[in-house]
C-alpha cells in the first residue's frame, strides 16, 4: 500500500489506473499533465509516481528533469504508448538515467504493473 | 529552340555523304550517323518543326554547293537522313518520358509512402493508449467476475483481441520505420540461404523453392532480421500468389547496368523473387507497396510489401516489380537492389527519426 500520483493525459486511462490500484489498496491522487504533476508531487509527497513521458504541454521528460531536482524524489514509473517508437525508446533510455526505476509499455497487464510497482518501491 | 550552327553543319555533312555517296556501305554509315544525332537532339529539346528545319537548310545548302546536282536524281535518297534523324529522335523523346513519367510515379509513391508512416506512428501511439485503457479495464472486469460466472467468457475473448490489435500496432509502427537500426554488415547469400530453410518446411509441399546463388561473398548493411524479413515478404507473397502451388526462384546475382532504375546501375546486388503465379494485373502492381492494400482480403494485412519497401528504402535499396499478365502463370518476378557493404557502419542510411 502506497500513496501514488498518476499523471496522464488521458482521462480514461487515468480512470482506469486510479481503480486498478485503488483496487490493490493504494491511495492515489491522478494529474493531468506535467505541469499539475509537479505542483501535486510538491503537495502531497507521494511515495510513487506513475507517469506517462509522452505528453502535450510539458514532456515527460522535462517532468523527470524538473522531479529529479527536487530533494527527496520518489521512485518513478515511465509508461510509453508504443514499445517500438522510437522517440518512446529513446525517452526510456534517459529516463531510467534519471532513476526512473521501471518501464511500462501500454497497453500492460495488471500483473506487469504490479511487478514494475514492486520493483520500484524495492518490495 | 534554334539548332546550334555546328549540329546543323554536321547534319549537313551527314545528308551531303548520303546524296553523294558512291557505295551503299558509305551511304549506310552516314544514315546511322543521322539516326545518332537525331537521339542526341532529345538532349537539346528540339521538337519536330526543329528537325524539319534542319534538314531543310541541309539540302539548301546542298543544293548551293554543288549546283550541278538534280535533286531530282537523287530523291529517292533525300529522305532517308530526315527519316532517321526523325524516328530515332521519336524513340529517345518517348523513352525520355517514359522515364520521367517512372520517376515522378516513384517520387509520388515515397512522398504517399512517408506520409503515410507518420500518420501510422501517430496513430500507433494513440492506439496503444487506448487499448491501455481498455485491456485495464476487461483485467479489472474479469477480476470482479466469479470463475466461471457469465461473461467471463466475452472478457477473454476481449483481451485476446486487445493482443491480436497490439500487434497489429507493433507491424504499423514497423512500417512507419521507428525502429532504431543498427545496421552491420551480412553476408547476404547466408542471410538468404538460413530464411529459405526456415521457411521452406511452412510452405506446403505445392511450393518448390529453388536458389540460385551467383553472390556468395556479398555483404550488405542491415540490422538483425531486415533481410530476413524481405526474404520472408517475397516469398509468402509468391506463395499465396500461386496458392500454394508452384516455383519460386531466388536469384542472387550483380545488379546489370540495363536494368533500367537509378538503383540498378550495376555494383549493387540484385535479389530477384520470382514465382509462376498468375502475375500482377497493372492496377494491382502500381499499388502492390500501398499500405493496407490487399488482395488477400480478409487474410492479408496489406503491411507485407510495404513493409518490405520501407526495409529496402532504409537500407538505401530499392525494389521494383516485374509482372507479366500477357499469358497464364507468367508469374511476378520482384527485383530487390541493395548497396554493398563499403565503408564503415556508419555509410548506412540514417534512420529516419520522429
Amino acid at each position: 500500500m502506497a500513496h501514488i500520483l498518476i499523471i496522464d493525459d488521458d482521462e480514461q486511462f487515468r480512470g482506469m489506473l486510479t481503480q486498478m490500484l485503488e483496487q490493490d489498496h493504494h491511495r492515489v491522487r491522478a494529474a493531468r499533465d506535467g505541469d499539475e504533476g509537479l505542483r501535486m508531487a510538491g503537495h502531497s509527497k507521494p511515495e510513487l509516481i506513475i507517469t506517462d513521458i509522452l505528453m502535450p504541454n510539458m514532456d515527460g521528460i522535462e517532468l523527470l528533469t524538473a522531479l529529479a531536482r527536487r530533494e527527496e524524489a520518489p521512485p518513478i514509473i515511465a509508461i510509453s504508448g508504443g514499445r517500438r517508437s522510437i522517440s518512446a525508446e529513446f525517452n526510456l533510455e534517459s529516463a531510467t538515467l534519471m532513476g526512473v526505476k521501471a518501464t511500462l509499455a501500454k497497453p500492460f497487464s495488471r500483473e506487469q504493473l504490479r511487478r514494475a510497482i514492486d520493483t520500484a518501491l524495492g518490495a | 529552340m534554334t539548332v546550334e550552327p555546328q549540329i546543323s553543319k554536321h547534319y549537313a555533312g551527314i545528308v551531303e555523304r548520303v546524296m553523294l555517296a558512291g557505295d551503299p556501305l558509305a551511304a549506310e554509315q552516314a544514315l546511322a550517323e543521322a539516326f545518332e544525332l537525331g537521339r542526341a537532339l532529345v538532349g537539346n529539346d528540339a521538337t519536330p518543326d526543329d528537325i524539319a528545319t534542319l534538314h531543310h537548310l541541309a539540302v539548301l545548302r546542298l543544293a548551293g554547293s554543288h549546283p550541278g546536282l538534280a535533286l531530282g536524281d537523287v530523291a529517292d535518297r533525300l529522305n532517308q537522313p530526315l527519316l532517321e534523324l526523325t524516328m530515332a529522335h521519336g524513340m529517345a523523346f518517348r523513352e525520355q518520358e517514359e522515364r520521367q513519367a517512372m520517376m515522378a510515379a516513384r517520387l509520388e509513391q515515397s512522398a504517399r509512402l512517408e506520409a503515410l508512416g507518420t500518420l501510422a506512428a501517430g496513430i500507433a501511439h494513440d492506439f496503444n493508449n487506448l487499448l491501455g485503457s481498455i485491456v485495464g479495464y476487461a483485467e479489472m472486469t474479469e477480476d470482479a467476475i466469479a470463475a466461471a460466472g457469465p461473461g467471463r467468457e466475452n472478457l477473454r475473448q476481449i483481451l485476446i483481441a486487445c493482443g491480436r490489435a497490439r500487434h497489429l500496432v507493433e507491424r504499423m509502427l514497423a512500417f512507419a520505420r521507428q525502429k532504431p537500426i543498427h545496421p552491420v554488415a551480412r553476408n547476404l547469400a547466408g542471410e538468404v540461404a538460413e530464411t529459405l530453410a526456415m521457411l521452406e518446411p511452412g510452405l506446403g509441399e505445392g511450393i518448390r523453392l529453388e536458389f540460385d546463388n551467383a553472390l556468395p561473398e556479398v555483404e550488405v548493411l542491415a540490422d538483425p532480421g531486415q533481410l530476413q524479413q524481405v526474404v520472408m515478404n517475397l516469398c509468402l507473397n509468391a506463395a499465396e500468389a500461386m496458392e500454394g502451388r508452384g516455383h519460386i526462384r531466388i536469384g542472387l546475382a550483380p545488379a546489370a547496368s540495363g536494368d533500367g532504375t537509378p538503383k540498378g546501375r550495376g555494383g549493387d546486388a540484385r535479389l530477384r523473387v520470382a514465382d509462376n503465379g498468375p502475375g500482377m494485373p497493372p492496377e494491382v502492381r502500381e499499388r502492390a507497396f500501398d499500405p493496407f492494400f490487399t488482395t488477400k482480403a480478409p487474410k492479408g494485412s496489406g503491411l507485407g510489401l510495404s513493409i518490405t519497401h520501407g526495409i529496402v528504402t532504409q537500407l538505401g535499396g530499392e525494389i521494383v516489380i516485374a509482372s507479366r499478365t500477357a499469358g497464364p502463370n507468367t508469374g511476378t518476378e520482384i527485383d530487390v537492389y541493395l548497396p554493398h557493404a563499403t565503408g564503415p557502419e556508419t555509410d548506412a542510411r540514417a534512420p529516419r527519426g520522429e
